[in-house]
């Protein structure tokens, strides 16, 4: 080694960044990131969108039920007014109410099951429709109040204008009927002030009533006008009528006016002329009545000369009629009756029939039937009434046909011929009756003529009474429709079925009362005992059932008691005669009489004695109760009976008894 | 895009799960209209919080992903300014010894040919000489530290980066749940307005 080792001791420097590790760059990392945050991200957007399309899917729907709300209740509310329009529902005063109240319940109802928005929004769609509709409503609701009032108010006035109507035109009316056209006339103004009217029509209604009004008064007016001048005057001053009824006002005055100048004079010669014909017609009837007196041997009062000059001086009667009646008293002549001769009968019948029949004419004169001596005194009497009693007019020909006919009914003629004077005059009295109800001038009524016939020839016919057959039919009928619990009747001693009603009805009202029966089982019952009343009344039953009604057992027991007291005191007076015999009728308390139970007349143990006169004279029982309460003429026919012939010993006593009952009573025939 | 909007509103009415769920939701006796539109708005209700949650969800990982990298960046920054701090001693220790060798190579020349070096001028250039090399091999400690600091500082940057990375996006994940749940609450409220789920 010629120089020695050679060493490399070189060292290389290291560079500065020598061995660095490099940094990792984060960006992939991160950045790998973004696409879940985008994802996130939309996904919100998507639910915000979702959310988006169910809100508006959401106002759809609710835009639906406010629309489907809309027409539900447009139906609906139609439907409720034409409910509410319905004739049985319509009131035009609660209208409104009715109306606004069922659009407010509709409303309610359509909310129900809604949603809050829908329901808001129904609920103001309600509302708007409520306020659309208040005002059409409230307009239709006045025009049906103001149409109601309206037709209210009219119709009263109506009523008003028929009542005035039917009024008669008297002049005690005539403030009535003032009252009623003011009360009409208030009406009106009134019913313009409250616009129910208008006042054209209020106007159009005043100016009726008052055209009505005057129209009669010109008619009253008019009626009694006597000149033309007269009429002309009136119609000048017509406020209210039109031309046509002025000009028919002016005829029919000009035709009064005429008619009233002639009837005036026709009227004036009719009075004096029926003046002289009521005093002819006065003294005529007058001199009847004397006649009467006159000719009747058994008069108890006979005829002065006093009487007769006095009548004569007071023009009651004619001078002709005072010198003949005096000359024949003076003279000692005596009328005694005498028997009619047919033939003249029949002749004067028919001239007075003639006479009424032509009462301008003198045909036949009171005067001269009564100086007819082939008549009786009864039959002159019953033809000079029915001369001066019938009314001489042509409607007298019904009338007078009835006459015949009731006088042949009655047959009175028959009766006269055979000489039975009692039965005649009873029934002469029945045609002296018909004359009375029929004649104007005895305030008797010509149109009810056959009303009045129909009625005599059922009583001559017996057929009203209760003991009719036709009656006892039609009772049997009528209780036959009682219940059988209710019925009662009781027996007469003649057979018939006498109903109890009072009884009858006191069960009635029991039975209603506890509910057995019902209302209107209670007004048939009713309303067949007041039909078996009209043939049964009270009197009758307690007549024939011999059952007296709680007064008249009490006015009998206070009359009783009376004569137990007069008795009394005749007493000492009269020691030793035997007591005048007093009738008590029998009577059944009403307790004792069961549903169909056929009551007999109760045993005569308990009268009185004259009970037993009637039985020994032999009557029947239905004399017996007839003879209920023994008129004098009773008394009387059976004590001259019991005069005229030879007396048993029985009737010895009771013969007593009559005469002194008669001697009690001064029955002198 | 596959769809547009008018085909998924056509889709999604022909989707009867939407009546079911809004059957379900519903009170008895709704109609069918009214479940579809409720079953649609609970669905959307649904997918708004599940976007809204993973959204944020995501971005938190972001921000902690990134978070992650520059945590790790930073240690090799850490460890990068080590190695320039050991570079620059290498070369600093092998600068003097080079120097070392070049002065005692000088010394022994000289003193072979019997030049005093340590007295005179010769001990002051072999002095000088000393000085200048000590100067570079600080010189090149001093590269080494300075390198090293820049890279210590850089880390220090990179993870503060990270670390703000990870607030980040955890700040966006909450920001993502607010504005989900402002978006359902508004879309609850929508439907309750217009009665949905009534």
């Amino acid at each position: 080694m010629a120089k020695g080792i050679q060493l490399d001791t070189s060292i290389r420097n290291v560079g500065l960044r020598e061995g660095y590790a490099d940094q990792i760059n984060p960006a992939p990392f991160v950045n790998a990131y973004n696409s879940s945050i985008r994802a996130g991200q939309q996904l919100q957007d998507f639910g915000g969108q979702l959310g988006d399309l169910a809100v508006a899917e959401q106002k759809v729907y609710n835009s639906t039920q406010v629309n489907s709300a809309k027409a539900a209740r447009t139906l609906a509310f139609a439907k409720h007014k034409e409910m509410l329009l319905q004739p049985e529902n319509f009131n035009p005063h609660t209208y409104e109410q009715d109306l606004l109240g069922g659009l407010g319940k509709i409303n309610t109802n359509l909310e129900k099951k809604q949603n809050p928005r829908a329901k808001s929004l129904i609920a103001a769609d309600g509302l708007d429709f409520v306020a659309t509709q208040t005002g059409i409503v409230k307009k239709e609701a006045r025009v049906f109040r103001v149409k109601a009032l309206k037709a209210t108010g009219l119709e009263s006035l109506r009523a008003l204008r028929q009542e005035h109507i039917n009024l008669p035109d008297t002049p005690s009316n005539a403030v009535l009927k003032q009252q009623i056209d003011d009360t009409m006339l208030a009406m009106i103004t009134d019913m313009v002030d409250g616009n129910i009217l208008s006042p054209e029509d209020g106007n159009k209604e005043r100016i009726d009533i008052l055209s009505i009004r005057e129209y009669a008064k010109l008619a009253e007016l008019i009626d009694g006008v006597t000149s033309r001048k007269q009429v002309n005057q009136i119609l000048d001053k017509v406020q209210y009528q039109d031309e046509k009824d002025v000009a028919i006002l002016k005829i029919r005055g000009f035709q009064n006016a005429e008619a009233n100048k002639r009837a005036n004079v026709a009227t004036a010669d009719r009075e004096a002329r029926l003046a002289r014909q009521v005093k002819e017609d006065k003294q005529e009837a007058k001199g009847a009545d004397l006649d009467g007196r006159i000719f009747d041997p058994n008069t108890q009062k006979p005829v002065t000369l006093k009487e007769l000059r006095q009548l004569r001086d007071d023009g009651e009667i004619t001078r002709n009629y005072f010198d003949k009646r005096v000359e024949q008293i003076n003279s000692g002549v005596v009328f005694t009756n005498r028997p009619t001769v047919p033939e003249e009968l029949d002749k004067i019948h028919k001239l007075v029939e003639r006479q009424i029949q032509n009462p301008t004419e003198t045909i036949i004169k009171p005067s001269d039937i009564q100086d007819n001596e082939s008549l009786s005194n009864e039959d002159r009497n019953i033809f000079k009434q029915r001369l001066l009693g019938a009314d001489r007019s042509a409607a007298d020909s019904e009338v007078s046909t009835l006459r015949k006919r009731l006088r042949q009914g009655l047959s009175v003629d028959t009766l006269l011929r055979m000489n039975k004077r009692n039965m005649a005059r009873k029934k002469l009295a029945k045609i002296h009756e018909f004359d009375r109800l029929t004649d104007k001038r005895q305030k008797g009524d010509p149109s009810k003529a056959l009303e009045i016939y129909n009625r005599m020839i059922a009583e001559e016919l017996n057929i009203n009474d209760p003991t009719h057959p036709l009656s006892q039919i039609e009772v049997k009928d009528g209780l036959d429709k009682i219940p059988d619990n209710i019925r009662t009747t009781i027996k007469s001693d003649t057979g018939l079925i006498v109903p109890h009603i009072s009884e009858m009805a006191k069960k009635a009202n029991q039975l209603h009362e506890s509910k057995k029966i019902s209302d209107d089982d209670l007004y048939q019952i009713t309303d067949e005992l007041e039909e078996l009343g009209t043939i049964w009344d009270q009197k009758a039953i307690e007549k024939h059932g011999n059952i007296k009604s709680a007064k008249k057992v009490s006015e009998e027991k206070k009359e009783e008691d009376k004569k137990q007291v007069k008795e009394k005191e005749k007493q000492p007076v009269v020691t030793g005669t035997k007591p005048i015999p007093t009738i008590e009728s029998t009577q059944f308390s009403p307790s004792k009489v069961t549903p169909r139970e056929e009551t007999t007349l109760p045993s005569e143990s308990g009268a009185p004695a004259m009970w037993e006169l009637a039985q020994s004279l032999g009557l029947n029982p239905e004399i017996l109760k007839n003879a209920e309460y023994f008129p004098d003429q009773f008394i009387f026919e059976k004590w001259s009976e019991l005069l005229e012939r030879e007396l048993t010993e029985e009737e010895k006593p009771i013969f007593k008894l009559l005469m002194d009952e008669v001697g009690r009573r001064g029955i002198n025939g | 895009m596959i769809f547009d909007e008018q085909d998924l509103v056509k889709t999604l009415k022909k989707i009867d799960c939407f009546e079911a769920i809004g059957y379900a939701i519903l009170a008895e006796g709704a109609t069918a209209a009214a479940a579809t539109t409720a079953g649609m708005a609970a669905s959307s209700l649904a997918m708004t919080v599940v976007g809204t949650g993973l959204t944020a969800m995501q971005q938190a990982q972001q921000g902690q992903t990134a978070n992650a990298f520059a945590q790790r960046n930073a240690l090799i920054q850490n460890r990068n300014a080590t190695i320039a701090q050991q570079n620059a001693e290498f070369n600093a220790k092998l600068h003097e010894r080079d120097a070392r060798r070049r002065r005692s190579s000088q010394v022994a020349g000289l003193q072979g040919s019997g030049v005093e070096i340590y007295e005179g001028t010769n001990l002051i250039a072999m002095a000088e000489q000393e000085f200048t090399d000590d100067m570079n091999a600080q010189l090149i400690r001093r590269g080494g530290t300075i390198e090293s600091q820049n890279l210590q500082m850089q880390a220090g940057i990179t993870s503060a980066q990270g670390t703000a990375s990870q607030k980040a996006g955890y700040t966006a994940a909450g920001a993502s749940l607010l504005t989900g749940a402002g978006q359902v609450g508004m879309q609850a409220t929508k439907f309750k307005q217009q009665g949905v789920f009534s």
